[in-house]
């Protein structure tokens, strides 16, 4: 076999295994965003206005929901509550939905100093994150939406600013 | 040749931490027995990687005219974080026990039974409601779940 035919054959199975790869991965059954429903939802903020997600349309949102039950929740907002103070102005919005009692809400929210909007969900904000791509319902659950609304990127689990830094940078740049 | 494919497929199928989160149903497999007909076992067997707070158990008879009086908790772990202070956790398994003293004599009691866990990979789940139909005379195993 020439070097030619063995560097086609090298290149045929390695894209070969990669395409399996992929179409065995979780990826190809990734579960759907239900996006018009996020952006349609409404449901009040601690001040009790009534705000919808499509509200924020325009900004790079991130859109996160948890619950003061829920210890990485809490790990990770310090950390978000510092993000909206440096790049609020560049068009970075957190929003929080919060799965969980209003009282319990807004007594943290008020000692962590939250800088952010905050919506109440009560327990059955979790239908609403299942919607958005969350099949197990764990918390927290993420999602980062561009300036139009689109989901750009989904994260189970609890976020530190070096995980979601590179996601959001590039699209504040855009 | 062929380790370098096996390494391109399993590095593109290899997910993030969410693409191996269980459902709660199979993280936390509970069960419900009497033991005897003053007595419930209710046991979790927990999955690797997973926990339950014994702070967020509750349990409740129906009818509620059965009380129950006592539970009976085995050691637990502890876990200490800034947010919650020092908390009581379980792993792989607890069985906890139950005490009615007004058995109900024949008759079917619901035990509902509320517990919540997460997964050390940084996901809690809400608290879950279990429900087991428990009947004198019968001692197998029941119990299902709804959020």
């Amino acid at each position: 076999m020439t070097y030619l035919a063995r560097a086609s054959l090298f290149v045929a199975v390695a894209v070969g295994a990669a395409l399996a790869g992929f179409f065995l991965s979780p990826y190809a059954q990734a579960p759907k965003i239900d996006t018009a429903a996020l952006l349609a939802t409404s449901l009040p903020d601690l001040d009790g206005q009534r705000r919808r997600v499509e509200d924020w349309r325009g900004k790079v949102l991130v859109v996160n929901f948890w619950a003061t039950w829920c210890l990485p929740c809490l790990e990770e907002i310090p950390e978000f509550v510092r993000m909206q103070s440096r790049l609020g102005p560049n068009g970075l919005q957190f929003l929080g939905i919060a799965v969980d009692q209003e009282d319990k809400v807004r007594d943290f929210a008020q000692v962590h100093q939250v800088n952010y909007p905050i919506l109440i969900g009560h327990a059955g904000a979790i239908e609403l994150a299942r919607l958005a791509g969350n099949a197990q319902g764990g918390l927290p659950y993420t999602l980062v939406l561009d300036r139009r609304a689109r989901v750009i990127k989904t994260f189970h689990g609890g976020l530190t600013e070096a995980k979601l830094a590179p996601v959001i940078i590039p699209i504040l740049q855009r | 040749m062929v380790v370098l494919c096996l390494l391109i497929a399993a590095g593109t199928a290899a997910g993030g931490a969410e693409d191996t989160l269980l459902e709660p149903e199979q993280a936390f497999r509970f069960s419900a027995r009497l033991l005897a007909d003053d007595t419930v076992e209710v046991n979790y067997r927990i999955a690797d990687g997973y926990y339950l707070y014994k702070d967020r158990f509750s349990f409740k008879v129906e009818p509620e005219a059965v009380k129950l009086d006592s539970l009976e908790f085995p050691a637990a772990q502890w876990h200490e974080d800034e947010f919650f202070g020092r908390s009581e956790i379980y792993r792989r398994e607890v069985t906890i026990r139950l005490h009615l003293p007004s058995p109900p004599s024949g008759r079917a009691v619901d035990l509902l039974a509320v517990s919540q866990g997460c997964a050390d990979i940084g996901v809690c789940y809400l608290p879950t409601t279990h429900r087991a139909r428990l009947k004198a005379g019968s001692r197998r195993p029941a119990g299902r779940a709804r959020q």
